[in-house]
Protein backbone atom coordinates (compact mmCIF):
# COMPACT_ATOMS: atom_id res chain seq x y z
CA UNK A 1 0.00 0.00 0.00
CA UNK A 2 1.51 3.42 -0.96
CA UNK A 3 2.51 5.74 1.55
CA UNK A 4 0.63 8.96 1.10
CA UNK A 5 2.47 11.83 -0.08
CA UNK A 6 2.47 15.34 2.54
CA UNK A 7 3.43 18.11 0.88
CA UNK A 8 5.24 21.14 3.24
CA UNK A 9 4.82 24.50 2.75
CA UNK A 10 7.69 26.52 3.85
CA UNK A 11 7.24 30.28 3.81
CA UNK A 12 9.87 32.57 4.95
CA UNK A 13 12.17 35.44 3.29
CA UNK A 14 15.01 33.85 4.15
CA UNK A 15 16.81 31.28 1.71
CA UNK A 16 19.21 30.77 4.21
CA UNK A 17 15.85 29.69 6.76
CA UNK A 18 14.05 27.65 4.12
CA UNK A 19 17.21 25.77 2.92
CA UNK A 20 17.50 24.19 6.85
CA UNK A 21 14.14 23.56 6.91
CA UNK A 22 13.88 21.61 3.79
CA UNK A 23 17.13 19.97 5.01
CA UNK A 24 16.06 19.01 8.10
CA UNK A 25 12.25 17.47 6.70
CA UNK A 26 13.56 16.14 4.19
CA UNK A 27 16.20 13.78 6.13
CA UNK A 28 13.04 13.36 8.09
CA UNK A 29 10.87 11.94 6.14
CA UNK A 30 11.33 10.47 2.10
CA UNK A 31 7.71 10.70 1.14
CA UNK A 32 7.62 14.88 2.19
CA UNK A 33 7.50 17.21 -0.85
CA UNK A 34 8.97 20.63 0.22
CA UNK A 35 7.58 23.50 -1.41
CA UNK A 36 8.79 26.98 -0.66
CA UNK A 37 7.40 30.46 -0.59
CA UNK A 38 9.80 33.90 0.06
CA UNK A 39 6.48 35.80 0.67
CA UNK A 40 2.80 35.87 1.48
CA UNK A 41 1.56 36.21 -1.83
CA UNK A 42 3.77 33.80 -3.46
CA UNK A 43 2.51 31.54 -0.16
CA UNK A 44 -1.30 31.95 -1.23
CA UNK A 45 -0.49 31.23 -4.76
CA UNK A 46 1.09 28.31 -3.78
CA UNK A 47 -1.51 27.26 -1.54
CA UNK A 48 -4.46 27.59 -4.14
CA UNK A 49 -2.11 25.72 -6.89
CA UNK A 50 -0.82 22.55 -4.89
CA UNK A 51 -3.04 22.53 -1.57
CA UNK A 52 -0.79 21.98 1.07
CA UNK A 53 -1.37 19.57 3.71
CA UNK A 54 0.91 21.85 6.71
CA UNK A 55 2.28 25.19 6.85
CA UNK A 56 5.56 26.40 7.91
CA UNK A 57 5.13 30.10 8.33
CA UNK A 58 7.77 33.24 9.53
CA UNK A 59 6.20 36.46 11.22
CA UNK A 60 7.62 39.13 10.37
CA UNK A 61 8.23 39.28 6.15
CA UNK A 62 8.58 42.41 4.05
CA UNK A 63 5.15 43.40 2.68
CA UNK A 64 2.48 40.64 3.90
CA UNK A 65 3.69 38.97 7.20
CA UNK A 66 2.51 35.58 8.17
CA UNK A 67 -0.04 36.96 10.29
CA UNK A 68 -1.33 38.19 7.24
CA UNK A 69 -1.00 35.07 5.00
CA UNK A 70 -2.42 32.91 8.35
CA UNK A 71 -5.98 35.25 8.76
CA UNK A 72 -6.26 35.20 4.40
CA UNK A 73 -6.05 31.52 4.61
CA UNK A 74 -8.05 30.70 7.62
CA UNK A 75 -10.98 33.48 5.97
CA UNK A 76 -11.48 30.90 3.70
CA UNK A 77 -13.76 27.51 4.22
CA UNK A 78 -11.58 25.34 1.85
CA UNK A 79 -7.81 26.21 3.58
CA UNK A 80 -9.42 26.63 7.12
CA UNK A 81 -7.83 22.61 7.76
CA UNK A 82 -4.80 23.10 6.81
CA UNK A 83 -1.91 23.50 10.38
CA UNK A 84 -0.50 26.61 10.16
CA UNK A 85 3.22 26.46 11.99
CA UNK A 86 4.46 29.72 12.94
CA UNK A 87 8.03 29.50 13.15
CA UNK A 88 9.65 32.55 14.67
CA UNK A 89 12.37 34.56 16.19
CA UNK A 90 9.67 36.47 18.35
CA UNK A 91 9.49 34.62 21.28
CA UNK A 92 7.19 36.71 23.73
CA UNK A 93 4.16 35.31 25.41
CA UNK A 94 1.98 37.90 23.75
CA UNK A 95 3.66 36.94 20.04
CA UNK A 96 2.30 33.46 20.70
CA UNK A 97 -0.83 33.87 21.88
CA UNK A 98 -1.16 36.24 18.55
CA UNK A 99 -0.49 33.65 16.29
CA UNK A 100 -2.82 30.86 18.67
CA UNK A 101 -5.71 33.63 18.17
CA UNK A 102 -5.84 33.60 14.48
CA UNK A 103 -5.78 29.94 14.12
CA UNK A 104 -2.34 29.22 14.30
CA UNK A 105 -2.20 25.36 15.40
CA UNK A 106 1.43 25.80 17.09
CA UNK A 107 4.68 27.80 17.35
CA UNK A 108 8.42 27.07 17.00
CA UNK A 109 10.52 29.69 18.26
CA UNK A 110 13.64 30.47 16.22
CA UNK A 111 16.58 29.55 16.35
CA UNK A 112 14.81 25.62 15.14
CA UNK A 113 15.90 22.63 17.38
CA UNK A 114 15.20 20.24 14.25
CA UNK A 115 14.28 17.38 16.15
CA UNK A 116 11.63 19.73 17.68
CA UNK A 117 10.23 20.91 14.41
CA UNK A 118 10.72 17.23 12.85
CA UNK A 119 8.46 15.96 15.88
CA UNK A 120 5.68 18.64 15.35
CA UNK A 121 5.18 18.51 11.71
CA UNK A 122 4.89 14.48 11.77
CA UNK A 123 2.51 15.48 14.72
CA UNK A 124 0.32 17.83 12.84
CA UNK A 125 0.34 15.08 9.79
CA UNK A 126 -0.70 12.29 11.48
CA UNK A 127 -3.68 14.49 13.54
CA UNK A 128 -4.89 15.72 10.28
CA UNK A 129 -5.18 12.47 8.61
CA UNK A 130 -7.13 11.22 11.08
CA UNK A 131 -9.57 14.11 11.10
CA UNK A 132 -9.76 13.53 6.83
CA UNK A 133 -10.45 9.66 7.94
CA UNK A 134 -13.28 10.64 10.95
CA UNK A 135 -14.87 13.12 8.25
CA UNK A 136 -14.58 10.52 5.74
CA UNK A 137 -16.27 8.13 8.03
CA UNK A 138 -18.80 10.72 8.97
CA UNK A 139 -20.35 11.34 5.39
CA UNK A 140 -20.45 7.72 4.38
CA UNK A 141 -21.93 7.05 7.48
CA UNK A 142 -24.79 10.01 6.17
CA UNK A 143 -24.99 8.85 2.66
CA UNK A 144 -25.63 5.21 3.59
CA UNK A 145 -28.53 6.43 6.36
CA UNK A 146 -30.24 8.25 4.08
CA UNK A 147 -29.95 5.31 1.40
CA UNK A 148 -31.51 2.79 4.20
CA UNK A 149 -34.22 5.19 4.83
CA UNK A 150 -35.18 5.21 1.20
CA UNK A 151 -35.12 1.84 1.14
CA UNK A 152 -37.61 1.74 3.65
CA UNK A 153 -39.84 3.75 1.76
CA UNK A 154 -39.43 2.16 -1.21
CA UNK A 155 -40.06 -1.23 0.20
CA UNK A 156 -43.31 -0.66 1.94
CA UNK A 157 -45.38 0.86 -0.92
CA UNK A 158 -43.66 -2.20 -3.13
CA UNK A 159 -44.61 -5.04 -0.65
CA UNK A 160 -48.56 -3.58 -1.50
CA UNK A 161 -48.06 -3.07 -4.99
CA UNK A 162 -47.14 -7.35 -4.40
CA UNK A 163 -49.63 -7.90 -2.22
CA UNK A 164 -52.54 -6.34 -4.36
CA UNK A 165 -51.06 -8.26 -7.58
CA UNK A 166 -51.46 -11.84 -5.51
CA UNK A 167 -55.01 -10.76 -5.16
CA UNK A 168 -55.52 -9.59 -9.04
CA UNK A 169 -53.50 -12.96 -9.70
CA UNK A 170 -55.50 -15.09 -7.95
CA UNK A 171 -58.59 -13.44 -9.45
CA UNK A 172 -57.57 -13.99 -13.01
CA UNK A 173 -58.04 -17.55 -14.58
CA UNK A 174 -54.64 -19.08 -16.26
CA UNK A 175 -56.42 -18.96 -19.79
CA UNK A 176 -56.97 -15.10 -19.31
CA UNK A 177 -54.46 -13.29 -21.73
CA UNK A 178 -54.04 -10.97 -18.73
CA UNK A 179 -52.52 -13.52 -16.46
CA UNK A 180 -49.50 -13.54 -18.56
CA UNK A 181 -48.60 -10.10 -18.20
CA UNK A 182 -49.77 -9.72 -14.48
CA UNK A 183 -46.98 -13.24 -14.06
CA UNK A 184 -44.28 -10.55 -16.29
CA UNK A 185 -44.87 -7.60 -13.53
CA UNK A 186 -44.68 -10.20 -10.77
CA UNK A 187 -40.95 -11.05 -11.75
CA UNK A 188 -40.24 -7.39 -12.51
CA UNK A 189 -40.98 -6.56 -9.16
CA UNK A 190 -39.39 -10.01 -7.53
CA UNK A 191 -36.40 -8.06 -9.26
CA UNK A 192 -36.83 -4.43 -7.27
CA UNK A 193 -37.19 -6.60 -4.13
CA UNK A 194 -34.10 -8.16 -4.56
CA UNK A 195 -32.48 -4.70 -5.31
CA UNK A 196 -33.60 -3.50 -2.48
CA UNK A 197 -32.48 -5.90 -0.25
CA UNK A 198 -28.91 -5.85 -1.38
CA UNK A 199 -29.25 -2.21 0.00
CA UNK A 200 -30.62 -3.11 3.02
CA UNK A 201 -27.30 -4.98 3.48
CA UNK A 202 -25.54 -1.58 3.57
CA UNK A 203 -26.64 -1.33 7.45
CA UNK A 204 -23.71 -3.85 7.89
CA UNK A 205 -21.44 -0.97 6.62
CA UNK A 206 -18.28 -1.26 9.00
CA UNK A 207 -14.85 -0.32 9.15
CA UNK A 208 -12.44 -3.06 9.45
CA UNK A 209 -8.64 -3.05 9.81
CA UNK A 210 -6.54 -3.65 6.57
CA UNK A 211 -3.06 -4.82 6.25
CA UNK A 212 -1.63 -3.60 9.47
CA UNK A 213 -2.21 0.45 9.86
CA UNK A 214 -3.87 1.09 6.38
CA UNK A 215 -8.16 1.04 6.73
CA UNK A 216 -10.53 0.58 4.46
CA UNK A 217 -14.51 0.78 4.72
CA UNK A 218 -16.01 -2.65 3.93
CA UNK A 219 -19.44 -2.72 1.90
CA UNK B 1 34.69 48.41 22.53
CA UNK B 2 32.71 47.19 19.58
CA UNK B 3 35.61 45.41 17.96
CA UNK B 4 36.07 43.57 20.96
CA UNK B 5 33.27 40.75 19.53
CA UNK B 6 34.81 40.68 16.78
CA UNK B 7 37.34 38.04 15.42
CA UNK B 8 35.42 35.74 16.37
CA UNK B 9 35.66 32.09 15.40
CA UNK B 10 32.54 30.31 14.03
CA UNK B 11 32.53 27.22 15.69
CA UNK B 12 30.85 24.33 12.72
CA UNK B 13 30.55 21.42 15.07
CA UNK B 14 27.72 22.57 16.85
CA UNK B 15 25.30 23.05 13.47
CA UNK B 16 26.76 19.93 11.76
CA UNK B 17 25.79 18.36 14.92
CA UNK B 18 22.53 19.52 15.57
CA UNK B 19 21.27 19.53 11.86
CA UNK B 20 22.93 16.87 11.07
CA UNK B 21 24.77 17.65 8.27
CA UNK B 22 28.16 17.61 6.94
CA UNK B 23 31.00 20.18 6.43
CA UNK B 24 30.17 19.85 3.18
CA UNK B 25 26.60 20.37 3.12
CA UNK B 26 27.30 23.50 5.93
CA UNK B 27 29.57 25.15 3.72
CA UNK B 28 26.94 25.46 1.46
CA UNK B 29 24.28 26.65 4.08
CA UNK B 30 26.73 29.31 5.03
CA UNK B 31 27.69 30.55 1.76
CA UNK B 32 24.31 31.04 1.13
CA UNK B 33 23.66 32.64 4.41
CA UNK B 34 26.70 35.21 3.72
CA UNK B 35 25.05 36.07 0.31
CA UNK B 36 21.86 36.69 1.98
CA UNK B 37 23.49 38.50 5.00
CA UNK B 38 25.82 40.75 2.85
CA UNK B 39 22.55 41.85 0.88
CA UNK B 40 20.95 42.66 4.65
CA UNK B 41 23.78 44.36 5.21
CA UNK B 42 22.99 46.85 2.31
CA UNK B 43 19.79 46.87 3.01
CA UNK B 44 20.72 47.97 6.76
CA UNK B 45 23.09 50.90 5.56
CA UNK B 46 20.04 52.51 3.52
CA UNK B 47 17.96 52.58 6.04
CA UNK B 48 20.44 54.24 8.69
CA UNK B 49 20.50 56.53 5.61
CA UNK B 50 17.16 57.16 5.81
CA UNK B 51 16.38 57.08 9.44
CA UNK B 52 14.34 54.30 8.65
CA UNK B 53 14.26 52.95 12.23
CA UNK B 54 11.05 50.17 11.75
CA UNK B 55 13.33 48.77 8.99
CA UNK B 56 16.46 48.39 10.70
CA UNK B 57 14.73 46.65 13.53
CA UNK B 58 13.27 44.02 11.10
CA UNK B 59 16.81 43.67 9.27
CA UNK B 60 18.67 42.80 12.83
CA UNK B 61 15.27 40.62 13.60
CA UNK B 62 15.71 39.08 10.34
CA UNK B 63 19.74 38.83 10.72
CA UNK B 64 19.35 37.28 14.54
CA UNK B 65 16.93 34.15 13.34
CA UNK B 66 19.35 33.21 10.36
CA UNK B 67 22.46 33.12 12.29
CA UNK B 68 20.62 31.53 15.30
CA UNK B 69 19.45 28.76 12.82
CA UNK B 70 22.91 28.02 11.61
CA UNK B 71 24.80 28.76 15.34
CA UNK B 72 26.43 31.59 14.41
CA UNK B 73 25.98 33.00 18.03
CA UNK B 74 28.65 35.99 17.75
CA UNK B 75 26.38 37.28 14.91
CA UNK B 76 22.97 36.21 16.52
CA UNK B 77 24.35 38.44 19.54
CA UNK B 78 25.31 41.52 17.34
CA UNK B 79 22.16 41.40 15.41
CA UNK B 80 19.62 41.38 18.12
CA UNK B 81 21.57 44.09 19.96
CA UNK B 82 20.78 45.94 16.87
CA UNK B 83 17.27 44.95 16.89
CA UNK B 84 17.27 46.46 20.12
CA UNK B 85 19.18 49.71 19.64
CA UNK B 86 16.32 49.83 16.51
CA UNK B 87 13.70 49.60 18.96
CA UNK B 88 14.92 52.11 21.53
CA UNK B 89 13.04 55.07 21.93
CA UNK B 90 16.20 56.90 21.93
CA UNK B 91 17.24 56.07 18.39
CA UNK B 92 20.85 56.09 18.98
CA UNK B 93 22.00 56.34 15.67
CA UNK B 94 25.64 56.57 15.65
CA UNK B 95 25.53 53.48 18.07
CA UNK B 96 23.34 51.55 14.85
CA UNK B 97 25.71 52.81 12.49
CA UNK B 98 28.50 51.03 14.69
CA UNK B 99 26.35 47.86 15.01
CA UNK B 100 26.16 47.98 11.11
CA UNK B 101 29.57 48.38 10.96
CA UNK B 102 30.59 45.36 12.87
CA UNK B 103 28.00 43.14 11.69
CA UNK B 104 29.45 43.46 7.93
CA UNK B 105 33.13 42.67 9.09
CA UNK B 106 31.87 39.90 10.89
CA UNK B 107 29.81 38.56 8.01
CA UNK B 108 33.03 39.15 5.65
CA UNK B 109 35.45 37.00 8.53
CA UNK B 110 32.90 33.94 8.21
CA UNK B 111 34.54 33.92 4.13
Amino acid sequence: MDKKVSKILIVDDKETNRTILRLVLSKADASYVILQADCGKAALEIVEREMPDIILLDVLMPDMDGYEVCQKLKAQEKYKSIPVLFITALDKTEDMNKCFSIGGADYIVKPINPEEVKARVKAHLSFKLAQEERIQITNLESVKNMVVTYNHNMNQPLMASITYLEILLAQTPAEDKRHKSLIKVKTELAKISEILKKIQALQELKRVDYVGQTQMIDL
Amino acid sequence: MEGAILMVQYDKSKAMEVLGIDEGILNELLQCYITEAEGEIVKLEEAIRTDNFVRMAEIGHGLKGMSGNLYIYHIQEMAKGLEVLAKDSNKDKAAITQRAADLKQAIEELK
